[in-house]
C-alpha cells in the first residue's frame, strides 16, 4: 500500500460519511469512541467492589432468577460483560439504597447499567458536591430522585 | 442585589437558543411544558439562578455549550450512549426584547456566580425577579469558558403569554440518530471534554 493510498478513507468510510444525516457525525466514529473507552469499562468491571450475579443474590438473600428480573426493572444496577452475564456493584445492595434504585431508575428514564451506574457515582452539585450514592446513605432519597427527575433538563 | 452590582442586558428578538432536555413523548409530557420546552413537572430551587416558585428554563448561546451544560459537565467521568439517545438538543428563537439580569460582567470579581454554591446564585435570581421585574439572567458558563448561558424565568410578560410561550421556531435534533451517529455538537463536547464513551 503506497502512503498516499494509506491515506484515503476505506470505501466503508466514505459510505459512511455519504450516509451521515446533515449535522451528524458518521457512525463510525460512535463505534471508534465506544472502541477507545473498553480498557476503562474493563477496570470497572474488573474492580475489587463488583459482584458477579450468584454472589448478588446471596448478598442480598434472594435468588439468581430474582437478580435477573430486578435487572430487567432497574432494581439493579448491573455491567454487561463483554461476552455473557453481568457484573454489579456491591454498595448497590446497602439499605440505605436498594429500597430506592427503582424509582430512581423510573425518573432517570433508564433501566441501562452504565448510565445508572454515571449518575450514582458522579458528583453533582445540586447536592452540594456528593455523588447520590453517598446523598442516600446520608437518608436524601426524595432529593436523590427529585435530581434524577430533572436531570436532562438543561442543567447550569 | 444581594451581592452583584444590578446591571442588566436585553436579549434581542431573534436570538437563537439552545438546550439538551428529555423529549416530550407523543402520550405527552412527563413534566410541565411550554411549547417544545419541556421542564421537570415543579420548579424549585435545584440548579443555578432557579427560582423556588417559577419554572426556570435554562439556554446556551450555542449547541456544543447546551452539550457541555448537560452531558459533558466538568464533574463528569464519562457519557452513556443510552442516555444521549433518550436526549434531543433544542433550538428555539426569542420574538421580543427580554430584559435580563447581566451577571457575566460579575464572574471575576464575585466568583460565586460560576461556582457550586448554588443558595447564593438562586438569591440573586429571587431578587431580579421580585425587585427589579426582569425576566431572566444571562450568566458566563461554568462548564466551558468564554461561552454564555442564559436562564428564563417562564414569568408573565403580557396579559396572554408567558416568557417561555413566546418563544418560536423551534426545531429539535436527536443527540444520538436512529442511525447510529452522533450530533456534531456532541461529538465536538466528547472531543473538547476528552469523556469517554460507554454503552
Amino acid at each position: 500500500m503506497s502512503a498516499v493510498s494509506h491515506l484515503q478513507p476505506t470505501p466503508e468510510a466514505t459510505a459512511a460519511i455519504a450516509t451521515a444525516p446533515a449535522g451528524y457525525a458518521p457512525a463510525q466514529q460512535t463505534a471508534q469512541l465506544l472502541a477507545r473507552s473498553q480498557a476503562r469499562r474493563a477496570a470497572r468491571l474488573n474492580q475489587p467492589d463488583m459482584l458477579g450475579t450468584d454472589d448478588a443474590a446471596a448478598l442480598a438473600g434472594t435468588t439468581r432468577e430474582t437478580i435477573n428480573r430486578w435487572i430487567g426493572s432497574g432494581r439493579c444496577i448491573a455491567l454487561a460483560r463483554p461476552v455473557r452475564g453481568y457484573r454489579l456493584p456491591r454498595w448497590q445492595f446497602e439499605p440505605s439504597i436498594h429500597p430506592h434504585l427503582a424509582a430512581i431508575a423510573r425518573a432517570l428514564g433508564t433501566n441501562e447499567g452504565w448510565a445508572l451506574l454515571l449518575f450514582m457515582e458522579t458528583a453533582h452539585e445540586a447536592l452540594d458536591g456528593r455523588t447520590p450514592r453517598v446523598a442516600l446513605e446520608q437518608g436524601e432519597a426524595a432529593r436523590v430522585i427529585d435530581l434524577a427527575a430533572a436531570e436532562g433538563s438543561g442543567e447550569r | 442585589m444581594r451581592a452583584l452590582p444590578l446591571t442588566t442586558a436585553t436579549l434581542p428578538p431573534a436570538t437563537a437558543l439552545y438546550r439538551v432536555q428529555r423529549p416530550i413523548p407523543a402520550s405527552g409530557p412527563t413534566g410541565h411544558a411550554v411549547g417544545a420546552v419541556h421542564l421537570p413537572a415543579i420548579p424549585a430551587r435545584r440548579g443555578r439562578f432557579d427560582l423556588a416558585g417559577v419554572h426556570v428554563a435554562a439556554f446556551a448561546l450555542d449547541p456544543e455549550t447546551a452539550v457541555y451544560e448537560t452531558i459533558a459537565r466538568a464533574a463528569a467521568r464519562a457519557v452513556s450512549l443510552s442516555l444521549l439517545g433518550a436526549r434531543e438538543l433544542l433550538q428555539v428563537q426569542t420574538t421580543m426584547p427580554l430584559n435580563l439580569l447581566d451577571a457575566r460582567p460579575h464572574a471575576h470579581g464575585w466568583p460565586f456566580v460560576t461556582a457550586t454554591r448554588y443558595a447564593a446564585t438562586q438569591d440573586e435570581a429571587d431578587d431580579a425577579d421580585v425587585l427589579h421585574a426582569l425576566f431572566g439572567v444571562v450568566y458566563a458558563c461554568a462548564q466551558r469558558q468564554g461561552a454564555e448561558c442564559v436562564a428564563l424565568f417562564d414569568k408573565p410578560v403580557s396579559a396572554t403569554a408567558t416568557v417561555l410561550a413566546t418563544l418560536s421556531g423551534a426545531s429539535a435534533a436527536a443527540l444520538h440518530h436512529p442511525s447510529g451517529s452522533l450530533h456534531a455538537a456532541v461529538l465536538a463536547a466528547l472531543i473538547g471534554s476528552q469523556l469517554p464513551l460507554l454503552p
